[in-house]
């Protein structure tokens, strides 16, 4: 195939994935702060309002915040094409998704009308809107098909996320929409529980197993996962997923299992990396995957074999590790990827019509110090294992509210330096082009 | 392909980001308006093609493999020449024309 001349997006100005990535951490710091003023009574249930407020904070405020900056900067450099207009887009996207968390973490606390009708609008808003604008990016014909298959089942299974969210918003209106009369499914906890289904499988982990395919081999120079996996792995998740809302029970193990499988390929295609350098990135993907291969352990090992105080909490153990140390960890992980290397690729590009600024350029190492990644990561595994430890002895919650804070704060300075550093790196490289 | 326009290959598929746009660069600025840089990497570096025709350059992408693509790239003053040479290796099938 030649290309020649075709039209191709340019990456997207760097402000704009980096809002999302800075917004972030902050969301896990309000999170903390929540739970050190929540006490015990916030780790009884998950229907807990402060733990409902708390799963939204982590999974709206960090995860998908993460993931759609990240989208924006990978699309361009996966398939070749970008979101049209980006800049007024992200502008109404960020700031409508940034005031639609925090109400709706504030919602779940101090229920109120206004407050419901303020969330419903700003997440319709910024989400519906950045929906549209990447899946108009994702129906045109792209390179690197296997993995743009993936990110379309992922937006699909954004969309309804949003759907079930909005339709459970809408039952605290004096205009409430009975869900019970579309389906049986759609009764009492089950659509919650389709609703997390889609959101941290669909969403969350189908979004990055596809994006591992391409930055896995891309970024540590490892070969390409199998084409059976790749083609078969994202179009079966989703599928699962579908089937997920009629047969829960039976699907549930499938899916644990098709992690299981994702989880062993991924660590076979990072031992046949070309340059085994130690790299904290590699670190999180690992994390990731041995994480997976426990969760699958932990999930079919016979109940009789557990104390009967895991079994009870056994659910939200499952979710908490599949969320902190799955989604997170390749989240934060990749942060620690693309934050200087976006910054670095950027400034490059600026040297393309001025080839003397080449000499402004600062090294990568400078952007993150190796050690200070390393530091995140140690702080992440601690948080991690306090995580689940709350989870069975409530009363040490105020250990890990100090441990998130501490933690990403500690996210949230790294990413400022690189931030600081491509802006102070910018304004040479422009300085000596208009001397 | 031979003649009047210079190739400078460089081979960039071992390297991880950001060293293959590093390398491209510490190539591009040397480069001279009789010379064309031909680029093996492993993937198509998209974001980079707006920005090399902002810069006045032109490019021309061979697609071999998944994993095994040739980049040309040259001023665009070349474009004739360039396109002149690669028929004419085309004809003569010194260039593979790749997949797909």
């Amino acid at each position: 195939m030649n290309i020649n001349g075709l039209s191709f997006n340019a990456l997207p100005p760097i402000d704009l994935p980096f809002r999302f990535f800075l917004s972030a951490p902050v969301f896990v710091i309000i999170c903390a702060v929540l739970m050190l003023f929540s006490g015990e009574t916030l780790w009884l249930s998950r229907w807990q309002p402060s733990m409902l407020a708390l799963t939204h904070g982590f999974t709206l405020g960090f995860i998908t915040m993460v993931m759609m900056g990240a989208l924006l900067q990978l699309l361009p450099v996966i398939g070749g094409v970008g979101i049209a207009k980006p800049r007024p887009i992200v502008l109404v996207c960020h700031s409508a998704f940034v005031i639609g968390t925090f109400c709706l973490m504030a919602s779940f606390i101090w229920p109120s009308t206004l407050l419901t009708v303020i969330t419903l609008l700003m997440l319709v808003l910024g989400l519906g809107i950045y929906i549209v604008a990447i899946a108009l990016v994702l129906l045109k014909r792209l390179s690197q098909g296997d993995s743009i298959i993936g990110f379309r089942f992922s937006i699909i299974a954004l969309f309804l996320v949003v759907l079930l969210g909005v339709l459970m918003l809408n039952l605290s209106l004096p205009t409430a929409i009975d869900l019970s009369a579309l389906s049986s499914s759609f009764t009492g906890k089950s659509i919650t529980n389709i609703h997390a289904a889609l959101g941290l499988v669909g969403w969350g982990s189908l979004m990055i197993i596809s994006v591992s395919f391409q930055v896995i081999p891309m970024f540590h120079v490892a070969p390409t996962f199998s084409k059976n996996i790749t083609r078969y792995l994202p179009r079966g998740l989703f599928v699962l997923l579908m089937v997920f809302a009629f047969q829960p029970k039976v699907i549930a193990p499938v899916i644990v299992l098709v992690h299981g499988v994702f989880a062993l390929s991924l660590l076979f295609i990072i031992s046949k990396r070309k340059r085994k350098i130690p790299d904290n990135t590699i670190r999180y993907w690992q994390l990731a995957a041995l994480s997976l291969i426990t969760l699958n352990i932990f999930y079919f090992t016979p109940e009789a074999y557990l104390p009967e105080a895991v079994v009870d909490k056994k659910v939200i153990l499952i979710a908490a590790f599949f969320i902190y140390f799955y989604l997170v960890a390749v989240i934060q992980g990749m942060l620690l990827k693309i934050l200087p290397f976006l910054s670095y690729t950027h400034l490059q590009q600026r040297c393309l019509t001025n080839f003397s600024a080449m000499q402004f350029l600062p090294h990568m190492h400078e952007f993150l110090d190796k050690r200070h990644g390393q530091w995140l990561f140690f702080l992440h595994l601690i948080t991690g294992v306090i995580l689940l430890s709350t989870i069975m002895f409530p009363s040490i919650y105020w250990l890990l509210s100090l441990l998130l804070i501490i933690e990403f704060s500690w996210l949230l300075k790294i990413m400022t330096k690189v931030t600081r550093l491509y802006f102070s790196t910018l304004n040479k490289i422009n300085s000596s082009v208009n001397e | 392909m031979q003649s009047s326009l210079k190739f400078i290959t460089v081979d960039v598929s071992s390297l991880a980001p950001p060293e293959p746009m590093t390398v491209i660069l510490k190539h591009l600025a040397k480069l001279t308006h009789q010379e064309c840089l031909l680029v093996k990497h492993r993937r198509q570096p998209f974001p980079l093609y707006e920005k090399l025709k902002d810069a006045g350059f032109s490019y021309h992408c061979v697609v071999h493999a998944q994993n095994d693509i040739d980049l040309y790239i040259f001023y665009q003053s070349a474009q004739n020449l360039f396109d002149e040479l690669f028929n004419e290796a085309l004809e003569r099938k010194d260039i593979n024309k790749g997949g797909n």
